[in-house]
């Protein structure tokens, strides 16, 4: 009899409810139909898409097939979800709240004998609903579309579910962020900036900032890391959101999830005070809270100034730029403080008021300028104290010379290759941190690099920070602390400096086992081995007699193992270039399909220059026929242009002196001190028509040579 | 009751209520009198919960009013420029304060709306300001809560409507708890209508009594007397609130009874004397001037 009761009253509220929903969503029916459609297009019709890509080709495979199906559940549908929940959820927070710009409608609708939380928690429910309903049907429907098509298991109900769960707490988080912004705006034009401010603030202040790093510092290295990662990648809620989905689609997303669903219930209770708290009499202010008007002025004001002033500091070429800036400065902070002033009060009149202000954001922008220009918080001289230093890792890249890709072998037998010198398989440093020797080497670049700063005219400062510094000599650096923090840096770095480090890394790091991890293939899938030697000609190796492929891989093996620091950063004299293929659809699945490694062999690697002997080919440079070689002058901004003759030397003696300063371009490293400012190309006896390139030694570079570059830097 | 204790309320530096203390009985119409920014619709908000006073206290009924749910199912708010939601018609209307006011009568709707030949299916954005106003009356007279506070709603009515409202008000006051607070700025249009008057001027309440009393305790008298003795000791005798000479007819406007008044007066041995009815305006000017207000200019 009571569950009868029970029943009959749920039945009335109930009913009661649907009622209320049903008034109060008169003349909006226009947000779920939106959302239906959104939703229609996203998901069913994207997935028919797909199936009629993947039906319509040739020999299609249901395992692959299936396999990209899963992969529609955890990334595409989350993406394309993704916009459209977005911007549904900015037109339901509008729709649901923007009733309290307008004075009129905020009297009617707080006059009603309901309290502000629970008006606040219905239309946030009537929102949800919209959203909701329109949602689970696309996404049942797409699984029924799925299922007909052969595609239904347990684990694409999970995925969906899962999907429902990430695209809801990213609607709420869109949802919350818009309502409180109409919360804490009293008009249409403010809400609308503060929107627009919300989505793009942390690109537009990361970029700033990146504006200045790079015309202020000379080690600053475009990686996002710290403030700027946060800036441009978690501070506003689409970038947010897309993180949260790129992260889950690499399936590592704990962390990220973790801080959504905090910021998201941040923000909902934000929102939800500010509703609570607002004077009913706000509507058609500008900001309804005086402390969030000043915070916004604040961040706006800040880097408008210094923004404009970045702008005024680059437009002269040189001479006086930092007056330029001061003006830029001034003129940035004035307008954007004015501006900000006008909007507040909606009067022209009022451009000037709040001058305190105006003189704070100033001071503020004059510290931070200075900070920039001055460097008083040490940006190009930071270096982690070696006990707080993790790891460390470096970009040694082709233009350092020994550039070889780092192979990991899986558990289950398979390969990969480090895509990235940041990731964590590619550190530098050894078991035991990073050693004094290595951190020495990095001490001498700084200082090395400040130096030369110190020395060098304004006009080459200028010259660099509007055109950066020559590539090959850049290595950018990572350090991990043992907090977990990672700071990135770019050193301008010499050969001399290079060699210091690269010996130390290999004494202390784990650089030779970086270089010899391609070892870890099996050498079955060896399919290629080419040379090239002296003349700077490649030549394949041993096509008839695939098992001295063994034999070569076990002596650079053994070479490599007992070669010491000092053998290993002097000029090598051939190439080799191993290629590796593997079949696509196999056991052994490698994230490539082949892969080419060329590691360069030095004097002390006595076997594997035995072998290499065997093949005839010239291991040194004395053994070369030379005929020509040209030597083209170009430096900095000057390039080598065809209209400067080059100088051409054919004549016997002199092609003798240059042969011990030759070097081919592939067998350069940047740790041998060559000259700079030349372009080589040698022409070879018996192959007249082909040109090669090249460098010279600047050790053993002849004086006639010299002395002609001279004359030729004359003209 | 309607309790309002000290109540203030600013927009920045402008003091719309400031320090106000009304009572507003039970089963009585109130007017609230006040020229353009005296605070009227500022304190009618307050009163309505939909805006938090800066100091003092509104209560409903012992409850208080801001964000109390119970309190503000008592009260029902018109506001002078009402908002209706787009594309409602009145039928929606009283579905949407159905859900709010539970006492809401739809079969006194439908009777009223029939009564001022308003069409329930018709959209109220193609509704007259007047029929919107008619239409927020009978809203409000429907939702069955104990006070109605209007803002000006009677301003837009054509004199037959203003009259049919009255009359509605009286019926709702007869037949059950009813308390109206009309908010005007023309002393006129509430005169016949209320029973109890409050002024409002720059936020503050100059005076606020019950418009029988004041009519019953102050009267006009016209007479001509035989000498200036005589009048020199009427007016001694009178407590008098202002009196005018025209030629030899003397106009005195006094506190007290037609009949004290009249026995004083006959008592000098006029030779013509007679009592001429008070309006309202009248009424209010003579009182605040004795306050020490010149507010002639305040009313229409």
């Amino acid at each position: 009899m009571k569950s009868r009761i029970y029943s009959s009253d749920g039945a009335k509220a109930a009913k009661e409810k649907y009622t209320a929903v049903k008034i109060i969503s008169k003349g909006q029916t226009w947000i779920p139909v939106f959302f239906f459609l959104g939703f229609l297009i996203s998901f069913v019709i994207v997935e028919l898409l797909y199936f009629g890509n993947w039906f319509g080709a040739v020999n299609p495979m249901m395992e692959e097939i299936s396999i990209l199906y899963e992969g529609l559940w955890t990334e595409s549908f989350l993406y394309t979800g993704f916009v459209v929940i977005m911007c549904g959820a900015v037109i339901n927070g509008v729709q649901s709240f923007w009733y309290l710009y307008s004075s009129r409608k905020t009297d009617f609708y707080h006059s009603l004998p309901v309290k502000r939380s629970h008006l606040f928690w219905q239309r946030t429910g009537i929102g949800i609903l919209y959203y909701l309903i329109p949602y689970m049907l696309m996404v049942f429907l797409c699984v029924c579309v799925g299922a007909a098509r052969g595609f239904f298991h347990l684990k694409i109900i999970g995925m969906a579910l899962m999907m429902c769960f990430l695209h809801f707490l990213l609607y709420l988080l869109m949802y919350f962020c818009t309502v409180l912004i109409i919360c804490v705006t009293g008009n249409l034009l403010m809400g609308a900036l503060c929107l627009g401010g919300l989505m793009l603030y942390g690109h537009m202040l990361g970029s700033l900032i990146v504006a200045c790093r790079t015309i202020f510092y000379d080690t600053f290295y475009m990686e996002r890391y710290g403030l700027l990662r946060f800036l441009f990648e978690y501070a506003s809620p689409f970038s947010l959101g897309r993180n949260l989905l790129e992260q889950y689609g690499g399936g590592d997303y704990a962390a990220i999830f973790i801080a959504v669903i905090c910021v998201t219930s941040a923000v909902g209770m934000c929102s939800y005070m500010a509703f609570l708290k607002r004077p009913s009499e706000s509507a058609g202010r500008p900001m309804v809270y005086g402390l969030a008007g000043i915070t916004v002025k604040f961040m706006v004001v800040v880097p408008c100034g210094l923004g404009l002033g970045l702008i005024f500091y680059m437009l002269p070429d040189s001479g006086e730029r930092n007056v330029w800036g001061i003006f830029g400065i001034v003129l940035g902070t004035v307008l954007s403080h004015g501006g900000l002033e006008v909007i507040y009060h909606m009067n022209f009149q009022k451009f000037w008021s709040k001058t305190h202000h105006l003189v704070l954001a100033g001071l503020l922008i004059a510290v931070c300028a200075a900070n920039y220009q001055m460097d008083f918080l040490k940006f190009d001289d930071y270096i982690p104290k070696q006990e707080n230093l993790k790891a460390i890792y470096m970009s040694i890249d082709s233009q350092i010379g020994v550039n070889m890709p780092i192979v990991l072998k899986k558990e289950n037998g398979s390969y990969s290759v480090l895509g990235a010198w940041t990731s964590e398989e590619a550190v530098l440093s050894g078991e035991g941190g990073v050693g004094e020797k290595t951190l020495q080497a990095i001490k001498e670049i700084v200082e090395k690099q400040k130096r030369e700063k110190e020395n060098s005219s304004q006009e080459s400062i200028n010259y660099y920070r509007n055109w950066g510094v020559p590539a090959e000599r850049e290595l950018p650096v990572k350090y991990t602390l043992k907090s977990g923090r990672e700071i990135f840096r770019i050193y301008k770095i010499d050969g001399e400096s290079l060699c210091r480090l690269l010996a130390a890394l290999y004494e202390e790091g784990t650089l030779k086992e970086h270089q010899m991890s391609f070892l870890t293939m099996d050498s079955k899938y060896l399919t290629d081995v080419k040379g090239t030697f002296a003349s700077g000609e490649e030549y394949s190796l041993f096509q008839e007699e695939t098992k001295k492929y063994e034999e070569i891989l076990d002596a650079f093996s053994k070479d490599m193992e007992e070669a010491s620091a000092q053998e290993l950063l002097v000029q090598p004299i051939a190439q080799l270039s191993l290629e590796y293929t593997f079949p696509v659809y196999e056991n052994t699945y490698t994230s490539f399909s082949n892969i080419v490694v060329y590691p360069k062999i030095f004097p002390s690697f006595k076997r594997t220059v035995a072998i290499l002997k065997e093949t005839g080919y010239p291991i040194s440079m004395e053994k070369v026929s030379l005929k020509k070689v040209n030597i083209s002058y170009c430096a900095g901004a000057v390039s080598c242009s065809d209209e400067m003759e080059p100088l051409t030397y054919e004549d016997e003696a002199e092609l003798k002196k240059l042969k011990k300063a030759l070097l081919p371009s592939d067998l350069t490293c940047a740790w041998i001190p060559k000259e700079e400012e030349i372009y080589v190309e040698y022409y070879l006896e018996g192959n007249d028509q082909y040109a090669y390139y090249g460098t010279l030694l600047s050790d053993s570079m002849p004086d006639f040579v010299r002395k002609d570059l001279e004359e030729l830097k004359g003209k | 009751m309607i309790d309002i204790k000290e109540c203030s309320k600013s927009f920045g530096k402008i003091k719309a209520v400031n320090q106000v203390s009304l009572d507003i009985g039970e089963r009585e119409v109130f007017g609230l009198v006040g020229s353009n920014g005296a605070g009227k619709s500022t304190l009618l908000r307050v009163i309505a919960g939909i805006l938090k006073p800066d100091g003092g206290a509104v209560s409903i009924d012992t409850l208080p009013v801001y964000e109390n749910r119970e309190a503000k199912e008592k009260l029902f708010y018109i506001s002078d420029d009402s908002y209706f939601p787009a594309n409602y018609t009145s039928e929606d209307m009283t579905a949407f304060y159905k859900n709010y006011y539970p006492a809401f009568s739809l079969q006194r709707f439908r009777q009223l709306t029939e009564e001022f030949h308003l069409d329930r299916k018709q959209k109220i954005h193609t509704f007259s300001k007047g029929m919107k106003k008619q239409l927020m009356m009978i809203l409000g007279i429907c939702s069955g809560t104990k006070y109605l506070l209007c803002d000006e709603s009677f301003d837009g009515l054509d004199p037959v409507m203003r009259q049919a409202v009255k009359s509605l008000f009286a019926s709702e006051i007869m037949n059950r708890e009813f308390t109206p607070v009309i908010a005007s700025h023309n002393l006129r249009e509430l005169e016949d209508i209320c029973d109890h008057v409050g002024l409002l001027h720059k936020g503050g309440v100059l005076l606020s009594r019950d418009l029988e009393d004041m009519k019953f305790h102050i009267h006009k008298v016209q007479c001509v007397l035989r000498d200036m003795e005589k009048e020199k000791e009427l007016e001694k005798e009178l407590e008098v609130l202002k009196i005018r000479r025209q030629g030899s007819l003397l106009l005195i406007t006094a506190r007290g009874t037609k009949m004290e008044i009249m026995n004083r007066v006959q008592a000098k041995e006029p030779l013509f004397c007679e009592i001429i009815p008070l309006s309202l305006e009248e009424i209010f000017i003579s009182e605040t001037e004795v306050a020490g207000y010149e507010i002639q200019n305040l009313f229409i």
